[in-house]
């Protein structure tokens, strides 16, 4: 049975609707993630599942219980705010033990959990400073350490990253993501941050206009978008529309819109001949090669060295084609230069656009 | 060269400020300091000269006494309910929804926009023998004598809580809008209950504003002079009243200065030996 299942949640203001019928049931142990743009609802899905909001309609089962009409203060989920939400008149060790004194646990053993709780964040020295004497990050994993203290049955991670530098975030979501397998509590994490989202979570819910419009495993989610919002939200690719031109065993052709150029990709069974999509291509796996090679042809408009890796964008007849490759010295071609952009067919992720015809 | 002149600017940009502070404030302050200090001649009012019998009058006579303590208690249980009204106020005017917010803190504030005479003169009317209240007491049989209040300090202490009380929730208001409204929710979660919220998250948050409240709210009380006039009448003075007395009254103008030194001075170290006390209790958490 799932941990917790979302049933048809639905919550309106007064000419807004914020979620518009999410259904997700989530597994034991398992870490899901919320992304979407600011506005999507993925913080309002968190704050219906914590009990600071009530849905419009639709319901949250918490093993197979509906929690509605329990207040936040009964649902025992510990939750990690962005802004971290210490207590900033109590130490570490006191914030810690917040939790445990309301569930009237006696000091000793108290005491004990804290001591666990601060160890596993690796923060057990700190524990008579108080908030603002510890660092961004340092607060970060107090917070943590306050909502796991607590044996939450669900763990809420509402933006827990984005006040954080960019190299501590990485730390950090290795961290979270250590910590979560290690103590097996179910999560959820909402972030804007697609990165975030693909480095820790079993399963991503990508979110647009309060709907969930891909729920899949960060490989798939970036290898085979089944919307342009999701191949453009995850990620960075360029999209191509175009129509299949014909199936055959595996393989399909399509056709580009614009020019007639005819390229290869992975035949789908929802895709016949004839349908209209677009092509995703992730700049990693487009090649650049020389023009006789290319499916498609153009000029190299810019080459960027990003250090780890170099970033071309090629001007074609239907606008820029992005392409990366790792840094292995200074690249075959130069600013200017007329090239050729190949990939391999089932690299091309195709999805159905229902908006052209 | 541009370096010096510079750091001039801010100098010579407060020079207006401080020189109306001057003329306005201080003079007036150090004047009544000197006057303190003058003898007295029935004949020729004050005479010059330097002495300190004035303050032996003043510290030493026990109608004196009684005055000041009269003072101070008033100041002190005015302090004291402000800050059991005032608190909880702030806060539930805080937890209030978008529109009723600020209505809500525009009547809790009100009080401030009427002259403190006319709110004054208002509550003598409620207060009196045939006044409002026990006329309603009576008529409900509630009471069979009429109940004292007017000239009684219990009506001063009222009277002076009704003015009072919008600066403790100002103080406290802005106390309030420094927190972190997620910490209530990060509490909740944590399985803390309203009360608990209040009593172990958010009062210890909001004690530097209900401190700097206090602070204005004793200050404001013990320097009172129209409530305690109107109100306490001839018979109840404080130390305010007293010292119109001397001064309008009996012309004993040094007499009257040195009794109001008294009073700066003793609400000034109250004041600051609080602020410190409780200053260095919550430094460690406060920005």
């Amino acid at each position: 049975m799932a941990k917790i299942a979302l049933r048809g949640l639905t919550k309106r203001f007064a000419a807004f609707t914020a979620l518009n019928g999410i259904d997700l049931a989530i597994e034991p142990g398992e870490f899901v993630g919320l992304l979407g743009p600011s506005g999507c609802g993925k913080t309002t899905t968190l704050n219906i599942v914590a009990g600071f909001e009530e849905p419009t309609s639709g319901e949250v089962l918490l093993d197979g219980r509906s929690l509605r009409g329990v207040p936040a203060s009964q649902r025992g989920m510990g939750i990690v705010f962005q802004s971290y939400a210490l207590f900033p008149h109590l130490t570490v060790a006191e914030n810690v033990a917040f939790g445990l004194e309301m569930r009237k646990i006696a000091k000793p053993a108290r005491q004990q959990k804290v001591k666990e709780a601060l160890d596993l964040v690796r923060l057990g020295h700190l524990a008579d400073r108080y908030p603002r004497q510890l660092s961004g990050g340092q607060q970060q994993r107090v917070a943590l350490a306050r909502a796991l203290a607590i044996e939450p049955a669900l763990l809420l991670l509402d933006e827990p990253l984005s006040n954080l530098d960019a190299k501590l975030r990485e730390e950090m979501q290795v961290e979270i993501r250590a910590i979560q397998r290690r103590v097996g509590t179910t999560t959820i994490m909402v972030t804007h941050d697609q990165a975030e989202a693909l480095a820790t979570c079993d399963r991503i819910a990508v979110m647009d206009a309060g709907r969930i419009v891909q729920l899949a495993d960060p490989l798939t989610l970036y290898d085979a978008p089944t919307s342009h919002f999701a191949a453009s939200f995850v990620g960075r690719s360029s999209q191509l529309k175009a129509r299949i031109a014909s199936v055959e065993g595996g393989r399909c052709s399509i056709l580009i819109d614009g020019i007639a150029a005819t390229v290869p990709g992975a035949a789908q069974p929802s895709l016949p001949a004839g349908s209209a999509v677009v092509i995703a291509l992730r700049p990693e796996k487009v090649r650049l090669v020389p023009p006789k090679d290319g499916f498609l042809h153009g000029r190299l408009a810019s080459r960027v060295f990003q250090g780890s890796s170099w970033l071309f964008s090629v001007e074609t007849a239907i606008g820029a084609v992005l392409s990366s490759e790792p840094h292995r010295g200074a690249p075959a071609f130069n600013e200017g230069d007329h090239v050729g952009l190949n990939w391999r067919p089932e690299d091309a992720a195709l999805i159905a656009d229902a908006h052209h015809g | 060269m541009a370096e010096a002149s510079r750091s001039r600017v801010p100098l010579l940009l407060s020079l207006p400020a401080l020189l109306f502070f001057a003329a306005l404030l201080v003079t007036p302050l150090v004047m009544i300091a000197v006057l303190s200090f003058q003898s007295f001649d029935l004949a020729t009012g004050a005479t010059g000269g330097a002495t300190l019998s004035n303050f032996a009058d003043t510290l030493g006579d026990p109608y004196y006494h009684t005055i000041f303590l009269r003072t101070v208690g008033i100041a002190l249980a005015t302090t004291v309910l402000c800050v059991l009204i005032g608190a909880p106020e702030a806060y539930f005017l805080s937890r209030m929804r978008a529109p009723w917010r600020s209505i809500f803190l525009i009547v809790t504030l009100s009080p401030l926009l009427i002259s403190v005479v006319v709110r004054t003169l208002g509550w003598a009317l409620l207060f009196g023998r045939n006044g409002v209240i026990n006329n309603v007491a009576s008529g409900l049989g509630l009471t069979s004598a009429p109940i004292p209040m007017l000239y009684t300090i219990q009506g001063v202490v009222i009277a002076l809580v009704h003015v009072a009380v919008p600066f403790m929730i100002i103080s406290v208001w802005a106390a309030l809008q420094r927190l972190d409204p997620k910490v209530v929710r990060a509490a909740q979660s944590l399985g803390a209950g309203e009360t608990t919220i209040f009593i172990r998250i958010i009062l210890p948050q909001i004690v530097p504003g209900i401190l700097s409240g206090s602070l204005i709210v004793f200050a404001l009380a013990a320097s009172a002079f129209a409530t305690p006039a109107i109100i306490g009448g001839r018979q109840l003075k404080v130390v305010a009243t007293a010292t119109y007395d001397e001064f309008l009254g009996t012309l004993n103008w040094p007499l009257g200065a040195a009794i109001a030194i008294v009073l700066l001075i003793v609400n000034a170290t109250i004041m600051l030996t609080y602020n410190r006390l409780l200053e260095r209790r919550y430094a460690r958490f406060a920005q």
